[in-house]
């Protein structure tokens, strides 16, 4: 089969360019659909690399500090993200929190394998299984829902503040540097990865 | 003068890795960088997407019929459903809170189901009108879709926080986990759409 490696075709609307050659700051769009075009200026590795460690770190906090605090009558309690998808295990609606708490693991299993690749491709190597890894991050990319854990967070204070003392725990400001952190990783294409270095 | 479209040219992009190659003859194709399926189409994708949608639309009665959450008090249980946590923060004069829920609730999966269903139709017709604006509308409901799941998460917290036995109890109710599979289901419908049959003409193809 012959590949034609100087094209790029619009993923929207099917029409064919000559692959351009970007720095950093240009972006190339459809002149037909004016939509983005799949095309980036090779990746900051490093920079990547550093900033998907970063959102490990800051997942693990996430799950394992309370996200909420609540005081009532003298009593306590707290609950991270992880024990909310475990509270809608009750009850006839249980199966929901099958897909809500693979749904919250996603930034991490994302963030792990961006660090596998980037990793590699830091020290100019492929990563061993680099297709698969490939594939999974795009499978796996649209089912981060980071913000919305952070709004949900925010809501659910709001919600409970008429009745309860509420407090913001550890995880919340976890939360937030994971936003802030997924939010300009989500502009870094890594599939640029596939181009081989010029 | 508009650039060729790839399918005159006879080329196909991968969708993973997005090297061009020539249009595979089979199904079975596969991009030779990559190892992921080529295919210049989607497979499957408007019967695929019209069934996710359908299925997505069919939940969203329970989803809004059914009660969400169960606030007990002191023995005294009251049920609310989607709309009533809406209209709660609305008459508690939180009207902001009530507009974010609503949006995120009610008015983003409407959308959702209008927009996939004028997609579909407007593809199916071949209609010619239009076609930057509707490319530019599917990637609106990619990029809106995931904010419903907003509610079930703030069900799943509160019910995680507020467990305090006799004093007070808040716990799901079955309408959460069918407006949870409405999201997921949505997302679905609209990931097996492929824009590009919009803009596919039988006349010039």
């Amino acid at each position: 089969m012959n590949t034609h490696p100087h094209l790029i075709v619009c993923e929207h609307c099917d029409c064919v360019y000559r692959r351009p050659r970007l720095t950093r700051r240009q972006r190339a769009h459809c002149t037909v659909c004016g939509l983005p075009l799949a095309c980036r200026a090779p990746l900051h590795e490093e920079r990547a690399l550093a900033l998907n460690i970063a959102s490990v770190i800051a997942f693990l906090l996430v799950i394992t500090c309370p996200v909420i605090q609540v005081d009532i009558w003298g009593r306590h309690t707290d609950a991270t993200l992880w024990q909310a998808a475990m509270a809608l295990t009750q009850g006839v609606g249980a199966p929901i929190a099958v897909p809500v708490a693979a749904i919250l693991l996603v930034p991490l299993g994302l963030s792990l394998l961006q660090c596998w690749v980037l990793g590699f491709a830091s020290t100019n190597k492929t990563a061993p299984a680099f297709a698969t890894a490939m594939r999974l991050i795009a499978w796996l990319r649209p089912w981060s829902m980071i913000e919305v854990c952070l709004l949900s967070v925010l809501i659910a204070m709001i919600k409970l503040s008429g009745y309860l003392e509420v407090h913001a725990g550890a995880g919340l400001w976890a939360l937030a540097a994971l936003t802030l952190l997924n939010g300009y990783l989500g502009t870094q294409d890594l599939r640029t990865l596939w181009e081989p270095p010029t | 003068m508009s650039p060729p479209r790839a399918q005159r040219l006879g080329v196909a992009a991968c969708h993973l890795c997005t090297l061009v190659s020539d249009a595979p003859s089979n199904a079975h194709a596969r991009c030779p960088r990559c190892g992921a399926r080529l295919h210049s189409r989607k497979p499957a994708s408007r019967s695929r997407t019209f069934a996710l949608l359908c299925a997505a639309i069919l939940f969203y009665l329970p989803a809004n019929l059914l009660p969400v959450m169960r606030t007990s008090q002191f023995g005294h249980a009251v049920d609310s459903t989607i709309l009533s946590g809406v209209m709660a923060f609305w008459q508690a004069g939180e009207w902001d809170i009530a507009l974010v829920i609503f949006i995120a609730s009610i008015v983003i999966p409407c959308a959702k189901f209008l927009a996939l269903g004028w997609l579909m139709w407007t593809t199916r017709r071949k209609h010619t009108l239009g076609r930057k604006q509707r490319t530019l509308l599917y990637r609106a409901v990619e990029f809106i879709g995931y904010w419903s799941m907003l509610d079930v998460l703030v069900v799943g917290l509160v019910c995680a926080l507020v467990r305090f036995d006799l004093l007070g109890r808040i716990e799901p109710q079955p309408g959460i986990a069918f407006f949870g599979a409405v999201v997921m289901l949505t997302m679905l419908s609209a990931s097996h759409f492929d824009p590009r049959l919009i803009w596919d003409d039988p006349e010039h193809d």
